[in-house]
């Protein structure tokens, strides 16, 4: 479970984050809409141990992250925006490196059942990365995800710059994760993504959570129109 | 980990042809420094078995009673002569030095020996400065370079692949992580260090010997600390703020500084505060001192002739010709003696110097620990010119005894000619010199190293990649 408690962070005068109250059960997708700089990466961060936050608490399956960051990093799975990676690396070569810093020891018929969950052809699995497109790394990151059985997974736009048809394959693979029990908290711009993918949505402005939808009691319409009257308020 | 790491450093094409670029310019240099050395080697055997031979014939005839080879002073100054050969160490052909500013053989006579010395002005404080093609300039410029293509992202690739933050999230402490990375790195990049020195050692050794295993150890324990010297500081440099552009931008600039104008300012400071001395000026000084010292001896001949006419010509006239050279020599031996000491005690100043600003440039630090291995660096050669003085010495002494006491030579005094001894290299003194530069170099990588460690703490809390929205 993925748990925020009046959750703040200020730089100075500014104020990245302000109370975010936010909860993330097993198998639920949560995702957080907003422009850029409402303060989605900055949540993420803080879940991430990667900043600490000014106040507030956030946990990953119990495991408060300012007490414990290493425990609570074991906890979850991250998938950046741009999953780079090592290019001289394969595929399954960077899954190796990336699942054994986590200290999870998998031999290769293991290793190339991860990436074939996650989406990818088994012809692409001896390929550099470097020749990958980035839907091709988007899914080298969701494969790490899985060997590391994460818990909860923490996801910054990550279908941010890919086509329909790769968008739509990521997200029918967090489903699938969300389906097997983790829970997710996803950042993105995607109104429409969300919407098919989440179990809840947040919009953030300024760094404030201004307001929450179960999906499905929410249609993409009305979603648009509510994302955009936060965006125009003064 | 660190087999990832060896592996992602293996694909590393700009490596893989740096390294390749190297080797190949390693096993060029090799080959060069021993083709020189051949040559050398060829041109003093042969003079060395001119002397010999010349003394062998002239001592048979010294049986038959030849008058050219009785006479001490005809053999002294003109048919009698010396081949003094420096002995060649192990390594010499991988460092010339400053073995390239003199012959490593001279053919002297009882005259004086100092023109030959003449051209042997220490021109160049510190070789490193120009380079030599050899194996040690072509390691010290070039290996830093190699370390810096390996290392300049070392911790900002990391982070702008977005590797760190992904490497933290899976349970690593990111100081503990990248000294992980840095370490394999280092000792990868120590190992194939010895790769080059084993190939120089290869190609420019004609054979393997006990002292050849002791120059590669010696050698490869250098560039280690050379590698684990620019390893630090690259670590050091990307743990400040910046991108890796940035990162290579500095180091390739600390690179320029460090390995060549650093050089060159140390040859320009030790220029100026002891200025080589001039030949024109010793090679004046020179023929001054013969010419009023003939004009002298002419005059003492002349006067000694007008007071004994009756013994004008025939043997008193060769051997009071002979005595008024001898005395000659002597003359200019002690007019040029205290040129040639300043000569080596500027010599000897300026080595002082250049030892002690050599450690501004750890390139300069290494270059000079491999000359020492090599017993080419410039103490090694005043070593053989004092030998070769103190031998001309007894060469001179051996002749003027026999000219003085009017003592025709015999087939005996041919066998019991002074013999030459070249300086031995003593390996365990020039071990212990370099093991000082390697130590400082080592305490200066560990320096940086603290540095680094001080600093990749702060990293543990702090944020891995840049913030986003």
């Amino acid at each position: 479970m993925i748990e925020a408690k009046g959750l703040s962070k200020s730089y100075g005068n500014v104020q990245a984050l302000h109370e975010l109250d936010l909860e993330v059960r097993a198998g639920g997708i949560y995702c957080l809409l907003g422009a850029n700089g409402a303060g989605k990466t900055t949540t993420l961060n803080l879940f991430l141990g990667f900043i600490q936050p000014t106040s507030g608490m956030a946990a990953i399956s119990g495991v408060v992250v300012r007490d414990d960051p290493v425990a609570a990093r074991r906890q979850v799975a991250y998938i950046p925006e741009t999953v780079m990676l090592y290019g001289m690396l394969s595929g399954v070569e960077n899954l190796d490196y990336f699942a054994k810093l986590s200290g999870c020891r998998h031999d290769q018929r293991a290793l190339r059942g991860f990436l074939q969950r996650a989406g990818l052809a088994p012809a692409a699995h001896d390929r550099p990365l470097k020749t990958y497109s980035k839907g091709m790394r988007q899914k080298v990151g969701v494969a790490i995800a899985l060997a590391r059985n994460a818990r909860a997974l923490l996801l910054d736009e990550p279908t941010s710059g890919l086509d329909p048809k790769a968008s739509n394959e990521f997200s029918e693979l967090i489903a699938g994760m969300a389906r097997d029990g983790a829970a997710i908290l996803m950042a993105t711009h995607d109104l429409f993504r969300a919407r098919e993918t989440g179990t809840h949505i947040g919009i953030m402005r300024d760094g404030v959570l201004r307001a929450e939808f179960v999906a499905s009691e929410i249609d993409h319409v009305s979603l648009e129109n509510e994302y955009l009257k936060i965006m125009k308020e003064d | 980990m660190i087999g990832a790491e060896l592996s992602l450093l293996r694909r590393e094409p700009h490596l893989k042809w740096g390294a390749l670029a190297l080797l190949m310019l390693v096993a060029i240099a090799a080959w060069n420094g021993r083709m020189l050395l051949e040559s050398r080697t060829a041109d003093a055997t042969l003079a060395l078995q001119e002397s010999r031979d010349t003394i062998e014939a002239l001592a048979k005839q010294a049986g038959n009673g030849n008058p050219t080879a009785t006479s001490p002073g005809a053999a002294a100054f003109g048919a009698v002569s010396a081949t003094i050969v420096r002995h060649i160490a192990t390594g010499e052909s991988l460092a010339i030095g400053q073995t390239d500013l003199e012959a490593n053989f001279q053919t002297l006579t009882a005259r004086n020996p100092y023109a030959s010395f003449a051209a042997s002005a220490p021109d160049n404080a510190l070789r490193l400065a120009v380079g030599n093609f050899d194996v040690a300039f072509v390691l010290v410029w070039l290996v830093p370079l190699l370390v810096i293509a390996a290392f300049f992202d070392i911790v900002a690739g990391e982070r702008e692949r977005g590797v760190l933050a992904l490497a933290v999230v899976a349970g690593a402490a990111a100081s503990r992580y990248l000294w992980t990375k840095w370490l394999t790195r280092t000792l990868a990049s120590i190992v194939v260090t010895w790769l080059p020195v084993a190939l120089a050692i290869g190609v420019g050794e004609p054979t393997w010997t006990g002292d050849t295993a002791i120059a590669l150890l010696a050698w490869g324990t250098v560039l280690s600390a050379y590698v684990f010297f620019w390893a630090a500081l690259a670590l050091a440099c990307n743990v400040g703020r910046g991108n890796s552009e940035r990162h290579a931008a500095v180091l390739a600039a600390a690179w320029l500084t460090l390995v060549i104008l650093l050089p060159a300012a140390i040859n320009l400071i030790v220029s100026n505060v002891f200025p080589a001395p001039s030949r024109v000026e010793l090679a004046a000084q020179l023929r001054e001192a013969t010419e009023s010292a003939d004009r002298a001896a002419a005059k003492d001949r002349d006067r000694w002739f007008f007071d004994h006419p009756d013994l004008r010509s025939g043997e008193a006239e060769r051997v009071a010709y002979y005595r008024s050279v001898a005395a000659s020599e002597r003359v200019i031996t002690a007019a040029i003696t205290p040129q040639l000491s300043a000569f080596e005690t500027r010599a000897a100043e300026r080595r002082e110097l250049t030892r002690r600003l050599q450690w501004l440039s750890p390139a300069a630090t290494t270059h000079d620990a491999l000359t020492v291995l090599s017993h080419t660096d410039g103490a090694s050669q005043a070593a053989f010119r004092d030998a070769a003085l103190q031998f001309h010495a007894r060469w001179q002494a051996f002749f003027f005894e026999r000219i003085d006491g009017e003592r025709a030579l015999t087939h005996e005094d041919y066998a019991r000619l002074p013999k030459f001894e070249s300086p031995s290299t003593s390996s365990l003194l020039a071990l212990q010199r370099a093991a000082t530069n390697v130590i400082v170099l080592f305490c200066i990588g560990l320096l940086l190293c603290f540095y680094c460690g001080v600093r990749l703490v702060r990293l543990d809390a702090i944020l891995p990649q840049e913030e986003g929205g």
